[in-house]
């Protein structure tokens, strides 16, 4: 992640923020992430940078044409309580953008 | 195209937003004020190093004719004993990458087996990732393989998000982990491609509904395939090896 953060970065600027998303099916503990940035993000002379993650709902669409957001693998359609669906949305894990500053 | 950020490159991240200014600092007033920030948009897949790494190896053994796929499990599930007994089967025409932390023990059972295969020794990581497989693809001799196994480490949580280039995944289920398992590994179990349900010798001694197990697969992945074996026996062996054998485009041994 730092690695494409570091391709991205203008000469000259301070990373003060990384703006993710992280679905909740693509396999990312948002909070392991949190724990882990803040040391990893300094060793990389990033010490001014926040990490920002936004959650998006994953969405799946039931074998009885149902469409659902969902939160967890093993949430149930509400229509017809089936598991047997595809998965649309959910398995993000991409970096949105980065916000820096002039120094 | 700007040098500092590739700005007019319609591929470059897109800069949008910011507090631009510029004044004079000099003169001998005092004040203090935000230095401008500029947020710079992205989209990138996070992943998305390995992922070009993965798809390189995967035209890399289409060139060849190879199909590769990727075996995962819990440790114990006996992805090394499936392995050993399509090496019996397939020989010369299947060759094995296999990932443990430590020990070259797995390779050379394949060895033994009758197949040519090569050790990844990842000394802490606990999934195989598309850098390594692609370097042990350089070191392994591939020619006349038609079948490339590569066996990754024992977990059932990690390797399911790391692409190495396979063409399918595989993942095994033993009857002794018990059949509540797949949705506690929900991950894995939906991006697999065939799940092998293995050790069906000790049915007899589990309390394992291979219908259960199953149907928790295919809630997660709707077309996967499945079977049930016993390397030990060789019960299933024929129909796994078929299949095998028909996405690798040679005849079943």
């Amino acid at each position: 992640m730092l690695d494409s953060v570091s391709e991205v970065m203008p000469r000259g600027a301070a990373l003060t923020e990384v703006r993710v998303t992280v679905g909740p099916l693509s396999g990312v503990c948002a909070e392991s992430l949190e724990f882990c940035f803040t040391e990893l993000a300094r060793e990389r002379g990033f010490s001014a940078a926040r990490l920002k993650i936004v959650r998006t709902p994953a969405r799946a669409r039931c074998s009885c044409g149902v469409t659902y957001d969902l939160d967890r693998f093993d949430t149930l359609c509400p229509q017809c309580g089936s598991l047997d669906r595809s998965i649309l949305a959910g398995r993000e894990f991409t970096i949105d953008a980065i916000e820096v500053e002039e120094v | 195209m700007c040098d500092t950020c590739g700005c007019g490159d319609p591929a470059s991240p897109r800069i949008s937003g910011g507090t631009a200014h510029a004044h004079d600092h000099g003169g001998d007033h005092a004040h203090t004020h935000a230095h401008a920030r500029t947020s710079i948009s992205v989209g990138t897949d996070v992943l998305s190093a390995n992922n070009r790494i993965a798809q390189s190896n995967r035209e890399f053994l289409d060139r060849r004719g190879i199909f590769a796929v990727n075996v995962m499990s819990s440790p114990g599930a006996g992805k090394t004993t499936i392995v050993e007994s399509l090496a019996r089967r397939f020989g010369d025409v299947m060759a094995v990458i296999v990932g443990d932390v430590q020990t070259r023990r797995d390779a050379e059972r394949a060895i033994r087996a009758g197949c040519r295969a090569i050790q990844i020794e990842t000394n802490g990581a606990c999934h195989l990732d598309a850098h390594s497989v692609a370097h042990a693809m350089e070191d392994l001799d591939l020619h006349g393989c038609k079948l490339l196994v590569i066996e990754n480490v024992g977990n059932l949580v990690c390797p399911s998000t790391y692409d190495l280039g396979e063409h399918e995944k595989i993942a095994l289920l033993s009857l002794p982990e018990g059949d509540d398992k797949v949705l506690k590994y929900p991950s894995l179990f939906h991006r697999a491609d065939v799940v092998l349900i293995t050790k069906t010798d000790l049915a007899p001694h589990m309390d394992f509904a291979v219908d259960k197990a199953i149907n928790e697969c295919r809630s997660l992945n709707r077309s996967m395939t499945h079977f049930s074996v016993s390397a030990r026996t060789g019960e299933g062996m024929d129909a796994f090896c078929a299949y095998l054998a028909k996405k690798a485009g040679i005849g079943a041994p």
